[in-house]
């Protein structure tokens, strides 16, 4: 048998340095703190691990049921009565020893299709229709993304249950439902119309090419048009639902045929308020039946204890149903159903609750001093709120589910900050809001604390504590360069300081506009902080950028499938400069295209699949009449472009200029012949590994590429604090953020550069050949955007870090550092502290998100080996924490690979 | 590769053989450690044997090595050769070796150069590049090998680091001339220094020297009106050698006497063991087993009986 990589280069890996900073212990470390749920969390979460993801058509059926009936009628409130009519209808589903309630569907771990949006998908395999969808490249992606095997997945069909996007089971008695819903959308769905409209795009075939050799990943406009946003709870929470309807038909009398002075959509406005009152009856209907329900369960109940919690249960959403909440536990009930009801009118992940330990003080305030509440109820329900978070699925293509979340739906709450005047945010309930997180450790809703100095010693030692757990969370997030990002980018939509200190963390990593709100309750006012911004995460999705830089190596053509992607340029290269130049330009080429369809596509979404129900709940929809399509959100700079495979194509920019350019060792001309023969190696789909240690020789392999891959392999690369790498990555982040800034979105704002991989580093590594800096043919890229390829950080978390901060992060919505962690390296309250001293240090240096995992290689091996042994191990992927078994093997297999420091 | 040429005579430079970031085991807070080549003892169990050379130096790696044969070509002195199909290395040559073609030659990292020269401005570069990592307490140490072997470097370098409010410690073997003891540590803020054993001839016999200097220079240190510093005395626990009750005494005692408060016990350990094979050596202590926790239980209440603190392995408040 040919040699592996692995074997060549040592067992322990001096070459490939995987443990940095001294070695492991041989035995398996276990992670420093388990903590404990509550019994009935732990019950629940019980039924939870033993949930698969399920769907039906209960509320698909619905909705087009009703749309077709009312095809009459114009778009917006077509869409508000089909919502409304499936909302009334979901069958309610309330489970014994729930505090609160409500889900998406009738399953524990429900979720439901949307042919609405895009139907080609949910054919089966046979039908003509979804062959069509495939030949149109969107997708072949799914090729590239696979999905994790174990846990709540439906990876395959068992019994009467079909698997669908290998994620999701059916029972095989709704198929043909499913199938004729699809064909009922055929032509007319958000895809379907996009796709239409954006093929009128005078380059629409050089977008074709770029989706079928997966230079960027997914559409935009049709997979998840909403969400990476932070949600805003507060109009119901002041005024109840009545308030609000209240508030929309005495706006209906005020502007019924008036344009006022706005000859466009002015006279739009009376009919987005008939739409809001409708949207927000469906909801009033959903909620009334899952307080009938919890009467009919309380009249069928034996058990006392039980019985009196149906009925209190039922008591608390009769009364949400129309007013504003009065106790903790109705306010609490209230966004979980205002959040539920969100994700549910649209396909949306990374629906943020944002900082939930602020908007929901005024009551935890009043009724512990009340003496209504104790600090143990309230931690009871936050974890109560971590398992319905986690329960949120999100339907959509395996690989949107697969590829680019991992399965995770990005609910992320966020903690710490600082309040309207600039003082720390962190308040008694946030203490709980984190402490929760380690006593039901749940991969949602993920922490994101926003680091300021001024946080207090012990929330800081608590957060340690909890990363301790092996969560993953809480990440830090710099509040200041977030501060900074929102005054320069949305400044010319009213930005302010003061409105800047309100932001939170929508999705995973994505900075987001949000504003403040006076809150009343009993006479006294409270400022809450609250999203006020379109979704992000839109626009431009990932593109790879060694897959671009390889374009320009081979003059354009995507030499594994033979697509021509780009024109050729026919130059020679004679000036690294000029290398560089090309790439920009294939680069620019790929985000104009791209820009212009996605717009497209988005514009059609916001023709007739617009949001009402959420539209109404951000600022300033009620009070403009004008909903999200009509610029009714206070902030609407949001789109974005997205870039994946930062490091690695940054590491292969340095070895190119280092060995051809610099020490003029190799011509151009022999490097990109190494390339397209991966340096003698096989590659990583043949063996189906795919980290670089475990890469194998060809059979028949010479020597002739050895001595060159060794150069490649010891090249310059970015995370060991050399100004030779670093000063090509500034390079890259100046011209990258500035260049996305003269992108326009449908909405005539200028994007931003948005720098997360999510789980894309796999999926598009698969698809790219071998790079310079010695990655071999399909094997993932370096995770995030920050953080160094598996085994190239030579130097520790010190030098990373310092080169992570050569640029200024507040040029990009985000960056992404992730760093793993062996639990010996922090272990003690010292072990903390400097854990803590190294984060405060890489946010000082303007370091804008780090996060950790705490959990030793071997452990993960072993889950690998033996998943069965592990349905709760979780792990940090790139900005969320997800089960280690709904993890796809690429992404497993980097994981395994990421650098771990022993000493941090 | 990491050579630098030690031609620039007009800059001093120091040899070092390994720079630990974010060390969290070497002093106060959080430090940046740097190894430093040479050293007067020879100590059987010394985890560092690459430390001890006072010039660069070629590892070999047999786990890394793919035999190909690439390195016999690219020596000029014959000093490898292949014996019953493993390769060997003629170390009477190696050793003296300064051009290492055999490190060049190899394509898999199976050759290595040790050691790297640094200036006193690289290194005070690289300090202030990691200065904000350190927090409130943390800042540099100098170990080793022995750092106050390259006396031409580490005085003007501590000199510097003062001059820079930079917190220093350094760990020790003790056992330079006192006069630049007494000099040298006018400008270190924090050391680590071991005793080995408290009897001469059984420190001479693992050690390679007797201790009556550095047991005198500890006291000096200890005593000296001027020294506002901080000094703890480290026993490294060596099974069988200086793990006897008497000794472990008689040092607490001595410590004591001299005016010092603290012992830090290190347990035995064999993480160094491969790195002789990478210098071609034998491990004196390949049978050498650790010490029981019960053990290390024990020596600490022997020491805590004298009256002294004690803590063992890196369990300790700093």
């Amino acid at each position: 048998m040919a040699k592996s990589f692995k074997e060549m280069l040592a067992e322990s890996g001096q070459e490939l340095e995987f443990q940095s900073g001294g070695k492991a212990p041989d035995k398996l470390t276990p992670r420093e703190n388990i903590w404990e749920s509550h019994p009935r969390i732990e019950k629940l979460k019980e039924i939870y691990m033993d949930s698969l993801s399920s769907t039906n058509n209960e509320f698909p059926y619905w909705y087009t049921r009703e749309y077709f009936q009312n095809d009459n009628e114009i778009p917006v409130i077509r869409r508000a009565k089909a919502l409304k009519t499936a909302f009334s209808h979901l069958t309610p589903l309330i489970y014994p020893g729930e505090l609160m309630t409500m889900r998406k569907g009738s399953f524990f771990r429900a979720s439901f299709p949307m042919p609405w949006l895009s139907e080609g998908f949910y054919m089966a395999n046979e039908s003509s229709f979804y062959k069509e969808a495939l030949k149109r490249g969107s997708a072949s992606v799914d090729e590239h993304s696979t999905m994790g095997a174990g846990g709540g997945n439906v990876p395959k069909s068992f019994g009467k249950v079909m698997s669908i996007a290998g994620k999701f089971g059916m029972r095989q008695e709704e198929i043909p439902v499913l199938l004729e819903l699809a064909k009922k959308w055929e032509g007319k769905s958000v895809d379907d119309l996009g796709n239409k409209y954006e093929q009128m795009v005078p380059d629409y075939d050089v977008k074709e090419a770029i989706m079928r050799s997966v230079v960027c990943m997914f559409d935009s406009g049709f997979t998840l048009p909403q969400g990476r946003e932070v949600a805003n709870y507060y109009f119901p929470l002041e005024y109840g639902f009545e308030g609000i309807k209240k508030i929309a038909r005495e706006k209906k009398n005020e502007v019924a045929g008036k344009a006022d002075g706005d000859g466009m959509v002015g006279m739009n406005r009376l009919y987005n308020y008939e739409a809001v009152i409708i949207a927000i009856e469906g909801i009033q209907k959903w909620i009334n039946n899952y307080a009938e329900h919890a009467l009919w369960l309380a009249n069928r109940e034996k058990d006392a204890t039980q019985k009196k919690e149906y009925e209190a249960m039922a008591e608390r959403l009769l009364w949400i149903e129309n007013n504003q909440p009065r106790t903790f536990i109705e306010a609490f009930q209230m966004i979980e159903t205002i959040h539920l009801a969100i994700v549910n009118e649209d396909a949306i992940s990374g629906l943020s609750p944002g900082r939930i330990g602020q908007v929901l003080y005024p009551w935890f305030e009043q009724d512990m001093a009340a003496g209504r509440i104790t600090e143990d109820e309230v931690l009871e329900l936050l974890e109560q709120d971590r398992l319905i978070k986690t329960s949120i699925d999100c339907f959509a293509s395996v690989g949107v589910v697969g590829g680019v979340l991992s399965g995770n739906t990005f609910n992320t709450t966020s903690i710490g900050g600082v309040n309207k005047h600039g003082q720390t945010a962190v308040n008694a309930l946030e203490y709980l809001v984190l402490k929760a997180g380690g006593t039901n450790a749940m991969p949602q809703p993920t922490l994101a604390l926003h680091y300021d100095e001024t946080m207090p010693a012990d929330f800081l030692s608590l957060a340690a504590d909890v990363i301790k757990t092996g969560s993953g969370y809480p990440a830090f997030m710099n509040n200041d360069v977030a501060q900074e990002f929102l005054i320069n980018h949305y400044g010319h939509e009213g930005m302010t300081v003061e409105e800047s200190r309100a932001w939170s963390i929508g999705g995973c990593l994505e900075t987001s506009p949000c504003c403040w709100k006076p809150l009343h309750l009993n006479g006294k006012e409270y400022s809450i902080p609250g999203g006020a911004g379109q979704p992000t995460s839109v626009g431009v999705h990932f593109i790879a950028m060694p897959k671009v830089l390889e374009l320009v190596l081979f003059n354009g053509v995507d030499k594994r499938s033979g697509i021509k992607v780009f024109e050729p340029h026919n130059k020679k290269f004679e000036t690294y400069e000029e290398l560089v130049e090309q790439f920009k330009a294939y680069w620019s080429k790929a985000v104009d295209v791209l820009a212009l369809t996605n717009n497209i596509q988005h514009d059609v979404w916001r023709k007739i699949n617009m949001g009402i129900f959420h539209s109404l709940t951000k600022p300033d929809c009620l009070e403009s009449g004008h909903l999200i399509n009509e610029l009714g959100y206070r902030y609407n700079a949001t789109f974005n472009v997205e870039s994946a495979g930062n490091v690695t194509c940054i590491n292969t920019l340095a070895a190119l200029k280092k060995l051809v350019y610099d020490d003029k060792k190799y011509t151009f001309g022999e490097m990109v012949d190494a390339i397209e023969n991966n340096f003698g190696f096989k590659t990583a789909h043949e063996i189906g590994k795919f980290s670089l240690m475990d890469q194998e020789k060809k059979d028949d392999a010479t020597k002739k590429y050895d001595k060159m891959h060794f150069d490649c392999l010891n090249a310059p690369k970015y995370g060991n604090d050399d100004l030779y790498a670093d000063e090509i990555l500034l390079d890259w982040e100046n011209w990258f953020c500035a260049h996305s800034e003269t992108v326009e979105s449908l909405y005539g704002e200028p994007m931003y550069s948005c720098q997360i991989s999510v789980s894309t580093h796999g999926a598009m590594g698969s698809a790219t050949l071998a790079t310079f800096d010695g990655r071999l043919q399909g094997t993932t890229f370096a995770d995030g955007s920050l953080s160094a390829y598996p085994g190239t950080d030579k130097n520790g978390p010190v030098a990373l870090m310092n080169s992570a901060t050569i640029w200024d992060h507040s040029m990009s919505q985000n960056s992404q550092l992730n760093i793993k962690i062996h639990p010996s390296a922090i272990q003690g309250p010292e072990g903390s502290k400097k854990l803590l001293e190294l984060i405060k240090a890489y946010m000082r240096k303007g370091g804008f998100h780090i996060q950790f995992n705490v959990v030793d290689s071997k452990v993960l091996k072993d889950a690998q080996a033996n998943p069965q042994n592990y349905r709760d191990l979780m792990v940090r992927v790139a900005g969320f924490t997800q089960y280690w078994v709904e993890i796809g093997k690429q992404v497993q297999d980097e994981l395994i690979a990421r650098t771990e420091y022993e000493s941090v | 590769m990491n050579t630098t040429v030690n031609n620039n005579s007009d800059q001093i430079k120091g040899l070092v053989f390994s720079i630990q970031s974010h060390s969290v085991h070497d002093g106060p807070g959080t430090r940046t450690t740097i190894f430093m080549n040479d050293c007067p003892l020879r100590c059987k169990w010394c985890c560092n044997p690459e430390g001890l050379f006072s010039k660069q130096i070629m590892l070999h790696s047999n786990v890394k090595c793919v035999g190909c044969g690439d390195c016999i070509k690219a020596c000029p002195n014959g000093a490898i050769s292949v014996i019953d199909g493993s390769l060997q290395f003629n170390r009477k040559i190696c050793d003296k070796c300064t051009t290492m073609e055999c490190v060049e030659a190899c394509l898999h990292d199976g050759n290595s150069v040790s050691g790297e020269y640094y200036t006193i401005e690289k290194l005070m570069h690289r300090f202030n590049r990691e200065r904000h990592f350190w927090g409130d307490h943390g800042g540099v140490t100098f170990s080793g090998g022995e750092p106050l072997m390259q006396k031409d470097f580490i005085l003007p370098l501590l000199k510097e680091c003062k001059k820079s409010y930079i917190h220093t410690c350094i760990e020790t073997t003790a056992n330079v001339n006192s006069e630049y003891w007494l000099e040298v540590l006018k400008y270190v803020d924090w050391v680590f220094t071991d005793i080995k054993h408290m009897d001469p001839d059984k420190h001479k016999s693992m050690c390679g020297v007797k201790n009556n200097l550095i047991l005198k220079n500890i006291k000096l240190l200890a005593q000296a009106d001027w020294w506002n510093g901080f000094v703890v005395p480290r026993i490294p626990i060596i099974p069988g050698f200086n793990d006897d009750d008497e000794n472990i005494i008689k040092t607490a005692q001595y410590v004591k006497e001299i005016g010092l408060e603290v012992i830090n016990i290190l347990p035995f350990h064999r993480f160094g063991e491969s790195k002789y094979r990478q210098l071609n050596q034998t491990y004196l202590l390949e049978n050498q087993a650790a010490p029981s926790d019960e053990k290390m239980t024990h020596i600490k209440t022997l020491i805590e009986k004298e009256g002294l603190t004690c803590f063992i392995g890196y369990n300790t408040p700093f």
